[in-house]
């Protein structure tokens, strides 16, 4: 998979969120987005989602592009911001409702990832008896169930505590050795150094820095 | 396709068979206009000998929480029928909106088109207009068996005078309301389906109080380009004589405005942001 962003911008009751970012990224790599609250991380994550509109330039994915030619990138799971879930369902069964949406993967993939999150034993509890910290997990194990070719968390870090956090990262780096393009934006610096081999900056809706990790070890 | 029916059935299981409350809520709210128009009835007091002779029928108590306002008489806000038509709008006004902002934009992602998604929220929506509705016949055809009445759609002469719809205006007996209630049952869901256009646009609440304006006008302006109009029944041709509001009409140009709002919302969905509200 590649994904491909041209000048895109995004203006917003006026505010310019995104201010003419162009990137390229390419499958087998983590790439992480580190900016403070506000620099645009999560409005990023959604116009690689294609969840908003560009008001300039043009996001492609795989020479197909977003608002275009297709609607949303064809292998996708995303976590943005909190995750959502039906209150009335269990874990299990919320992600066996998504599941059935592309008919790809059965119930024992999904314990599969419900174990790989650490919520083997809590899939079967009700969504709204869930801590902060197992909607999170459960918003990861959503995201990569299909094992999409791209992967865009956003604070996949969020409320979970080390062991959690052990846990994302052993996650990325096992969906980037499967192939996939992980995007992951985070504003905990050693969590991102640890995940990514590219990080982006953001600052008012603008690439500051961009460090390539790979080249860096190559140069050195 | 089938992607598409799966989004549909998720919709119909989530948004009507698990909010089973509100089908208890409507069902309650039609045996109290049951009792209402029963106890009317038992009270009417007049030597009418055709009123004496009729027992009430479903079509009496399925007719008196959605009548509306007659052309005739004193200009009183029609509560009974105001409030079915914004209790079906209600409990209809934040499905689609929460699901946009929740749970739905995985289904949307996954599914990947956002047309199957809105039209999904179509079906589901008339669905859920259609299962109130059948609740409300429900519990009318219950009243009927227990009260003794008749199971009919026919009008009893009784009804207009409840109602207090002026003699001279009535066309001649029999009335049968069965297209009234096909065209009551079509406006509500138009208007339930303009609601949820607009609410792609606003806030869900407002989009609710706009229907609140369109139904308020529609009950003091009788003209068919108010569409409540056509969810009066005694608004319509089927009673009156000489109204700009007939059921042929209404069922075909009630179809077209649906036709219409499900083309916005095409459009719409395919163009919107899908943001936080706080965003």
């Amino acid at each position: 998979m590649q994904i491909e962003l041209n000048r895109v911008s995004k203006v917003i009751k006026r505010n310019t969120v995104i201010d003419q970012i162009s990137l390229r990224l390419e499958s087998g790599n983590v790439t992480g987005i580190k900016g403070v609250n506000g620099s645009g991380k999560t409005m990023l994550m959604r116009l690689i989602a294609g969840l908003i509109k560009p008001t300039a330039g043009e996001v492609v994915i795989d020479g197909q592009q977003l608002w275009k030619d297709i609607s949303f990138p064809k292998s996708i799971g995303l976590l943005i911001e909190n995750p959502a879930f039906l209150d009335s369902y269990s874990g299990f069964d919320n992600l066996k409702i998504l599941a059935s949406i592309n008919d790809v993967i059965g119930d024992d993939r999904i314990k599969e990832v419900l174990s790989a999150v650490g919520l083997e034993t809590a899939g079967r509890k009700k969504y709204k008896a869930y801590s902060l910290g197992m909607k999170q997990r459960l918003g990861i194990a959503a995201a990569i169930m299909e094992s999409p070719d791209l992967i865009l968390l956003d604070e996949p870090t969020n409320a979970l505590d080390s062991d959690g956090v052990e846990m994302v990262k052993e996650i990325v780096r096992r969906e980037k050795e499967r192939g996939a393009l992980v995007i992951v934006a985070c504003h905990d610096e050693t969590v991102i150094n640890e995940m990514a081999d590219d990080i982006i900056y953001l600052s008012d809706g603008v690439v500051t820095k961009t460090v390539h990790k790979r080249e860096c070890t190559d140069e050195a | 396709m089938m992607t598409f029916f799966k989004l549909v059935l998720f919709d119909i299981y989530n948004g009507i068979v698990k909010k089973w409350k509100y089908a208890i809520l409507f069902f309650l709210v039609t045996l109290m206009t049951n009792v209402i128009l029963y106890i009317l009835w038992q009270d009417l007091g007049v030597d009418i000998p055709e009123v004496l002779s009729e027992r009430l029928t479903f079509g009496d108590y399925i007719l008196y929480p959605i009548a509306g306002m007659g052309s005739g008489g004193a200009p009183v806000l029609p509560v009974l029928w105001l409030s079915v038509v914004l209790l079906t709008a209600y409990v209809t006004l934040h499905y689609a909106d929460d699901d946009l902002h929740g749970f739905g934009v995985k289904t949307l992602v996954l599914s990947k088109k956002r047309t199957y998604w809105w039209l999904s929220k179509c079906c589901w929506l008339f669905c859920s207009v259609l299962v109130y509705f059948a609740v409300m016949c429900v519990s009318s055809l219950l009243f009927v068996w227990l009260s003794g009445g008749v199971v009919s759609t026919q009008i009893t002469h009784a009804m207009p005078i409840i109602l207090d719809i002026s003699s001279n205006e009535l066309v001649v007996a029999p009335w049968n309301i069965t297209g009234a209630l096909w065209l009551f049952l079509l406006t509500v869901f138009a208007v339930c389906l303009i609601q949820t256009v607009l609410s792609l646009y606003i806030r869900p609440l407002l989009s609710f109080l706009a229907s609140m304006v369109m139904l308020l006008l529609s009950a003091y302006v009788q003209a068919p380009w108010f569409i409540g109009n056509f969810a009066m029944a005694v608004r319509t041709d089927i009673f009156v004589e000489h109204t700009p509001v007939s059921v042929i009409a209404g069922l075909i140009i009630v179809p077209v405005i649906c036709a219409a709002a499900i083309a916005c919302g095409v459009f719409r969905i395919n163009r919107m942001d899908i943001i936080n509200r706080e965003a």
